[in-house]
């Protein structure tokens, strides 16, 4: 059943990002062809500085796009009318988040996907590429020399850390607008004000952590080592601790406190 | 034979008010059930309930045996008060989300009921009509083999011709082992295909009886009835 509903959510998703991406792919393309011409002289020398805006606007038009129809989904889709249809479907509530968040996961790594690919075929040339790689090798090497060892593990720890993160955005936001249903009148005000609520009471909660742990762990000593070993991994145990409450708090919402006009 | 529906002691509160207090009721298989109260009687609470959109206070309340769920979920076929189909959609791509999801659905019978409403399938739902999108959801409701219907005022936004179509879809299309329940404020139109009724007050069940019996013991109509009953 999670798979029909990925499937279903990515159709009513693809209809308004895949275009967006394919924009972003041409408009990089457009910007490659029209910087490279090299025949704009004077005041037409303006053209292939519009087409680079041009070309950012895309980039950031598709990114706040992807944010925006993460929550329009979730919102509208579960939490209007058409949530008699999908809270009457044969499947666990806690799926329909899933799959929500499955496919808003998606979107946001295609995203980052296009925006790098068309950052290619907008601006590379052999040889960027291949200052590209070497600016790359020695930075790594620059972190095997300071971490020595931990190199490895830093990363896995960076990008563990990265995708939580992300993760952690989206049940935010999930959770804020599953509290502003709890209200009888002015849900999505309700929703905005539960998003600044959390959001400010969990850094709260984060900054406390930090400091009793400091405290207990006594680091009067700050060395790079303290990064692989402690910093990196209490932030991923907090933020999986954090995703689990919000995850958690939607899921107990929907299962006993929908509240559908 | 076993019932479809039972409640127990069935309360659900709202921070101010009482939606449904202490509700009793055992729904048999095979009847075309009324649900008849007026506004704010608590109808919708009570089929909200039966779709699990809603939890009880106290009390319970069981489908087959088994506490509202994916599993009873599967097994009743709910047409909201609302328009709750993705307006986006076209009428085919709704038909192939309902045939994936539930796997009683009849896709042919959905397209043959279509086909005699002269309702083309590969419009979108944004561009019909209210009254358009009423027939199609209550089309889609009906073309599930379900065994329990729980329509929630399915014929108060359509035309008298399309509510003479709807009722006539109702009785054609369930079969005997299958129990509808409609809720309505509109009785006389559908109290020829009911077979028992139930009249609901301010959240309790002041009557559930036979339609026979009714008309039998105190020689009237069912309409007559409510309206002495619910006499403002």
């Amino acid at each position: 059943m999670l798979g029909k509903l990925i499937k279903h959510e990515l159709k009513a998703t693809c209809r308004y990002l895949l275009p967006l991406c394919l924009i972003l792919l041409v408009l990089s393309l457009v910007t490659r062809i029209v910087v490279s011409l090299e025949v704009f002289e004077g005041t037409l020398g303006i053209i292939p500085n519009m087409a680079k805006v041009t070309y950012i606007i895309s980039i950031v038009v598709l990114a706040v796009a992807i944010l925006l129809i993460m929550i329009f989904r979730f919102y509208k889709n579960l939490l209007t009318e058409e949530g008699y249809l999908m809270f009457t479907l044969p499947v666990r509530s806690d799926r329909l988040i899933n799959s929500k968040l499955i496919v808003a996961m998606m979107w946001t790594l295609a995203g980052i996907i296009a925006v790098i690919v068309s950052l290619m075929i907008a601006f590379a040339t052999p040889e960027s590429m291949k200052e590209f790689f070497n600016d790359f090798d020695s930075f790594m090497a620059e972190l095997g020399i300071i971490f020595s060892g931990k190199r490895t593990l830093l990363i896995i720890e960076f990008f563990i850390n990265v995708f939580l993160g992300l993760i952690n955005n989206i049940l935010l936001i999930y959770v804020s607008i599953a509290v502003g249903q709890l209200f009888t009148r002015h849900k999505i005000a309700g929703s905005l004000i539960a998003y600044l609520c959390i959001n400010v009471a969990s850094e709260l909660l984060i900054i406390l952590i930090i400091v009793i742990a400091a405290n207990i762990m006594d680091v009067s000593i700050i060395e790079v080592n303290t990064i692989p070993d402690m910093l990196l991994p209490l932030s991923i145990v907090i933020t999986l601790i954090f995703n689990y409450v919000f995850y958690y708090a939607t899921y107990y919402i929907f299962r006993k406190k929908l509240n559908l006009d | 034979m076993s019932a479809i529906l039972e409640c127990r002691s069935l309360t659900k509160k709202y921070a101010s008010l009482t939606a449904l207090s202490d509700i009793n009721l055992t729904l048999e298989r095979g009847r075309i059930v009324g649900l008849l109260g007026p506004n704010g009687s608590g109808k919708t609470t009570l089929i909200k309930i039966i779709n699990g959109l809603l939890v009880p206070t106290s009390g319970t309340l069981t489908i087959r045996g088994m506490n509202p769920g994916p599993e009873t979920k599967g097994i009743v076929s709910y047409l909201p008060e609302k328009m709750c189909l993705p307006e986006w959609m076209k009428v085919s791509e709704i038909i192939s989300l309902y045939e994936d999801f539930y796997e009683d659905f009849d896709k042919d019978k959905a397209y043959e009921m279509l086909g005699k409403l002269q309702l083309d399938a590969t419009k979108r739902l944004k561009t019909l009509s209210k009254g358009t999108k009423e027939k199609i959801q209550l089309i889609l409701v009906m073309s599930r083999k379900a065994q329990l219907y729980c329509l929630d005022e399915p014929i108060g936004g359509v035309d008298p011709a399309a509510r003479d179509y709807i009722l006539n879809t109702i009785i054609t299309n369930y079969n005997e082992d299958a129990t509808v329940l409609i809720s309505t404020h509109l009785i006389s139109d559908i109290e020829n295909v009911l077979d028992e009724v139930i009249f609901i007050k301010e959240g309790s069940i002041t009557l559930h009886s036979d339609v026979d019996d009714i008309r039998s013991t105190q020689g009237k109509s069912i309409d007559t009835l409510f309206r002495e009953v619910f006499k403002c």
